[in-house]
């Protein structure tokens, strides 16, 4: 029961945080300019926030050939504006890394 | 184009994040067992919860105090807080059990594929949203559920194996 209810509330907390500006904000249309404006620089600062640690900051065990996997996944990435084809860079350059 | 295509679009451009999400399930859901989860407590979380970071830091939290589950879950929550303002800004008039759909639905990998799509601060197609979500969340359920019942229980049993054949080998 106490495993349930540990569900629960995690379970709450998060859709609070996700669902609450969707629920609250009802019509785009009427929100102040200034608002929405701000809100365009959301997405390049959220995702950057998202990926820039993982790159920057790591920590855990060394990953052989991490760095050239970065890259591989920018040029690719930058080059085709697709998903899979970058990850797939990523994985192979990783994995022809690790045989060294 | 009409919301089918539309929805169909969203499955088909999320299905890289499908498999990457579904083998992150798989992780979840076999390393929730050692954690102290039962196999449908696991899988319960991932129906309801429906957040990789969250979930994962559970799993280290389990058996300690729910206030630090609570906090550790806000904590990590919080940049879907940005994310969900950011989509509202640009969803259209839509009913609220949409709404509550689709801000259940709020994950990195959506937000990323929705917002990136179309022009800079354009409204974002509702069904194209949705397909984002469901194929991300179907996956990861059923990954968390496969992780739980199969190949947690393989990995255990290959660990048993191992150890016991440690064992016999150390008394020859």
């Amino acid at each position: 029961m106490s495993d349930v209810m540990s569900v629960v509330i995690m379970a709450t907390a998060t859709f609070l945080l996700r669902a609450s500006p969707i629920l609250w904000i009802r019509d785009a249309e009427r929100m102040p300019r200034w608002v929405k404006r701000w809100l365009e620089y959301v997405p390049p600062a959220v995702l950057a926030a998202l990926v820039a640690p993982e790159i920057l900051a790591r920590t855990g065990p060394r990953i052989p050939g991490l760095a050239l996997a970065y890259i591989a996944c920018l040029v690719t990435a930058l080059r085709t504006r697709s998903i899979i084809l970058p990850l797939l860079a990523a994985i192979v350059t990783l994995a022809i890394a690790g045989l060294f | 184009m009409c919301a089918n295509v539309k929805l169909m679009r969203g499955i088909v451009d999320s299905l890289p994040f499908s498999l990457t999400v579904g083998t992150l399930g798989i992780v979840f859901g076999a390393t929730a067992g050692s954690a102290g989860l039962g196999n449908l407590t696991a899988i319960l979380m991932s129906f309801l919860v429906f957040s990789g970071s969250a979930q994962f830091a559970a799993l280290g939290l389990w058996k300690q105090h729910a206030t630090a589950l609570l906090l550790t879950t806000t904590l990590l929550s919080t940049r879907f807080l940005l994310m969900s303002a950011s989509l509202a800004a640009r969803l259209p008039r839509i009913p609220t059990w949409l709404r509550t759909l689709l801000g259940f639905g709020v994950t990195d990998e959506s937000y990323a594929l929705s917002v990136t799509r179309g022009a800079k601060g354009a409204q974002i197609s509702v069904p194209y949203l949705a397909g984002c979500m469901l194929a991300i969340y179907v996956p990861w359920v059923l990954g968390t559920g496969l992780g739980a019942s199969l190949i947690g229980p393989l990995i255990k049993r290959a660990q048993i194996h191992r150890r016991s054949a440690e064992r016999r080998l150390g008394d020859e």
